[in-house]
């Protein structure tokens, strides 16, 4: 009965392409905000998951999340370097600088300063034009190559230029691929001497101590020792990464924001999907009860309805999830608020399953009147 | 000549529907027969219970008391699942809205009742086509309802009844929906095609028009079988619309 199932579903063209279209539409805002929630909260995360090197942060007993950063005199590296346990432990910076444009206005930007001597935490794996080695030379710096492109237009993404930053003459030696800062700042690399200079910063000159523990040692036990020894915080990488998480969700407005959005994507979807498909079931229980009385059984009736539903969710769900990749595909790579965003798998798998399940269950709702329809309405007009 | 196995036979039917805490009597203590090899067809005003009863006698509705024996069985109390088969495999219906799938063509509708039996679809459709070509819609067969003529759409539906060779065929106002001319087609396509020994053809109708194609006429009024006539068909005889 698979072909009449299909020729029911497609024979009115305007239904059924409605039909396929509100579940395309559904996918689209469900898929699209979820992905742009999910990669605005793990950009958060970024400055952890680039300086992979390190297992620990040590940081300020204030500190929460990486962008609210409360620098420290630069004795406590020596602090974590003697706690038993601790590999290693190099200093980071990170500053808010102003960059000036070529047509002389300022452009904020979030200046990384990385370990001077082993250049810890610099992005090596995002590298898109030049090496993070360059860093040791003269008042080199590494941008963000969107961010760049954004703040300079007029200038060229090449190697060699020459900007202000701070009122010191900086040299861009490399691009890479980093997501803005929370604030919305590009994201620019460099030595922690240079960024100290750059930011005029005299005393407080490490915002975190990046840390490794020996081969062996469990990340977590060794941040405890490290708080217990130095009254400092200290987080093993994964802990960190999830409590900015946990910060974002509940701090940032971020949660309530996108969770509106998504929501209203949601209940728009069961809005739409819910009563379209519940409406096309409704119409066709003539044509379900003329095949029942002809003699077919409500198995094959529930068939039928299952192969309809399935054949507009996988179609709308294609459609809608094929816009809203093709929308990150032109936006991700360019230089505007949604630079280095994505869909991740686990938001493509959750649409799908969700509209699924969202079809299934207003599927579920007219079965229940195709299936309890009074055969006998066949000989009714 | 009364084949009791066979036939379609009605004893104290009652049937009751309650609205709104009112209870309306529909069928009262009815009795009717129909016998195969014969076109027999139910007449009465609108509401008499002639679409119940044979909702009841298609195992599509049920009674509160009484007996209705189809074919050889007894209909009421029947297992679902037999009278699923038995309407599949032996009972052939024609609706007044004709009732055809927008989206399949006319073969494809003619083979619907031969693929829910589990015939594939190929061999189905093919079946499906012969049969128009028999009930000379041979130039019809790839046509979608929407492309066809009432009469046309009506004539499918017919041949769609007749595609698994039912034992009985139940008609509900097969010319209700048709001008005169395309609704003596039909009852002529019924009278010619669908009437053979062996095959109880029951025709509900209020259209007099058509009574003369009857091999018998039971007259039902207020939920009882009020006349029965036996008679010779004579198409001809009621077309000018008087009983």
């Amino acid at each position: 009965m698979i072909r009449v199932a299909l020729a029911m579903l497609t024979h009115d063209k305007a239904k059924y392409i409605a039909l396929v279209a509100g579940i395309a539409f559904a996918s689209l805002l469900i898929s699209q905000q979820s992905a742009i929630f999910w990669s605005a909260i793990r950009s958060s995360t970024y400055g952890v998951r680039s300086a992979s090197a390190a297992d620990i942060w040590v940081m300020k007993p204030n500190v929460e999340i990486l962008d609210l950063a409360d620098p420290m005199r630069e004795g406590v590296v020596n602090q974590v370097r003697s706690v038993e346990g601790v590999h290693w432990a190099v200093p980071y910076y990170q500053a808010l600088g102003m960059v000036r444009t070529r047509q002389g206005s300022f452009r904020p930007v979030l200046m990384i300063g990385v370990d001077d001597s082993t250049l810890i935490g610099a992005p090596s794996a995002r590298m898109v034009m030049g090496d993070v080695r360059a860093l040791d030379q003269p008042n080199a710096v590494i941008f963000d190559v969107s961010g760049y492109q954004q703040n300079f237009p007029d200038l060229p993404v090449e190697i060699g230029v020459e900007v202000e930053i701070g009122q010191t003459r900086a040299v861009v030696a490399g691009f890479c691929k980093a997501p803005p800062a929370w604030g919305g700042q590009t994201v620019l690399y460099t030595k922690r001497s240079l960024a100290v200079q750059m930011s005029r910063e005299t005393e407080n000159t490490v915002s975190f101590v990046l840390a490794k523990a020996e081969d062996g040692a469990d990340p977590d036990a060794v941040a405890a020792r490290v708080e217990r020894e130095t009254g400092l915080k200290a987080r093993s990488s994964a802990r960190f990464s999830s409590e900015i998480i946990e910060w974002m969700l509940k701090f940032s407005g971020v949660a309530e924001f996108f969770g509106v959005t998504i929501l209203m994507g949601v209940v728009i979807g069961i809005a739409i999907v819910g009563q379209t498909f519940y409406l096309f079931s409704v119409e066709n229980v003539k044509q379900f009860a003329t095949l029942k009385a002809i003699g077919v059984g409500n198995r094959s009736v529930l068939g039928m309805i299952f192969l309809q539903a399935s054949v507009v969710a996988v179609l709308g769900f294609a459609i809608g999830v094929g816009v809203a990749s093709l929308f990150f595909a032109y936006f991700g790579p360019g230089t505007g608020g949604l630079r280095g965003m994505n869909m991740p798998f686990a938001v493509f798998a959750g649409t799908g399953v969700f509209i699924y399940i969202m079809v299934v269950a207003s599927c579920f709702l007219s079965i229940r009147r195709v299936l309890t329809a009074d055969p006998a309405i066949v000989f009714r007009n | 000549m009364t084949t009791e196995g066979q036939g379609v036979h009605c004893v104290d039917l009652e049937r009751s529907f309650e609205s709104g805490g009112v209870k309306q009597h529909v069928l009262k203590r009815l009795r009717f027969d129909a016998e195969p090899g014969q076109l027999t067809m139910l007449i009465g005003p609108s509401g008499c219970g002639k679409t119940t009863l044979i909702s009841i006698i298609a195992g599509l509705l049920g009674a509160q008391s009484g007996h209705v024996r189809v074919l050889g069985h007894e209909v009421l109390g029947m297992d679902p699942q037999q009278l699923l088969q038995m309407r599949l495999k032996r009972i052939g219906f024609v609706f007044q809205q004709y009732n055809l799938i927008w989206g399949l063509n006319a073969a494809e509708n003619v083979a619907v009742p031969l693929v829910a039996d589990g015939m594939r679809w190929p061999e189905a459709q093919e079946r499906g086509a012969a049969m128009l070509r028999e009930l000379g819609l041979g130039e019809h067969v790839h046509k979608l309802p929407r492309q066809l003529s009432s009469g046309q759409q009506q004539r499918v539906a017919i041949a769609r009844a007749l595609v698994h060779d039912p034992d009985l065929l139940l008609c509900d106002e097969p010319t209700a929906a048709l001008d005169a001319r395309s609704g003596h087609q039909v009852m002529e396509l019924l009278r010619s095609v669908a009437v053979r020994p062996g095959r109880v053809v029951i025709v509900v109708s209020h259209d007099q028009r058509v009574f003369g194609f009857a091999d018998r006429i039971a007259e039902m009024d207020d939920g009882v079988v009020i006349r029965v006539e036996d008679r010779v068909p004579n198409p001809n005889a009621y077309s000018s619309g008087h009983p």
